[in-house]
């Protein structure tokens, strides 16, 4: 197998668009690499935030209070 | 590509939490941090989070097991969510033996060992005791 890095733009329409001059025509594998971007907006991030309320919080929350041995 | 930074539990339960003194100072600075970076928790973070938010020692009004899921669903909608893999624990065996860490303190590593896994090196807390400690050393 021939590997060949290459850089191309997906139009409006989800096509990409990649005009590929020196190789001969016929089947190619294609292999998407995108980077990762944040998964939500801070407006959508905002309203996902659970709301409750749930009175005082006791204690500083340190994982020695949350692991504390019930009884 | 952003820098990423961790939020551990008691960032969750605060910012959930609307009757904590603590939940507006930590809404705006997780706005301030939305811009900058991207946000990670991990599985240990959510299950912490429903241990204290059912937990009727830590809050005068816990929430329901119902309730507590549909949130975990939710913060994993929101932010990216670290898996614990094979490097993780063996990230979580140098600390230990690194910094003689022992008892309760070793879910403190285990925050650390899954940081340094996914290469995040920020992490947002209001206290953080168990860290810090590893991290003077």
């Amino acid at each position: 197998m021939i590997a060949k890095k290459l850089k191309a733009k997906i139009d409006k329409k989800r096509n990409l668009v990649l005009h590929l001059s020196d190789i001969t025509p016929g089947e190619v594998e294609v292999i998407i690499l995108q980077e990762e971007r944040s998964i939500t907006s801070y407006k959508n991030l905002l309203s996902k935030i659970p709301k409750h309320k749930v009175g005082k919080i006791q204690g500083t929350l340190s994982r020695k209070e949350i692991y504390l041995d019930a009884g | 590509m952003p820098d990423k930074i961790f939020f551990d539990t008691n960032i969750l339960v605060y910012l959930s939490s609307q009757e904590s003194p603590f939940h507006l100072r930590v809404l705006e600075k997780v706005k301030e941090l939305f811009d900058k970076y991207e946000i990670w928790i991990s599985r240990q973070v959510l299950r912490e989070y429903a241990v204290v938010m059912t937990n009727s020692s830590l809050l005068q009004k816990p929430l329901s097991s119902d309730e507590v899921e549909k949130d975990m669903e939710k913060w994993g909608s929101i932010f990216r969510v670290a898996d614990e893999i094979e490097e993780t624990t063996i990230n979580l065996r140098e600390l230990i033996v690194l910094f003689d860490v022992k008892d309760k303190n070793i879910h403190d590593a285990n925050i650390r060992a899954t940081m340094k896994t996914y290469n995040i090196e920020r992490l947002f807390n209001i206290k953080l005791k168990g860290l810090q400690k590893i991290q003077r050393n």
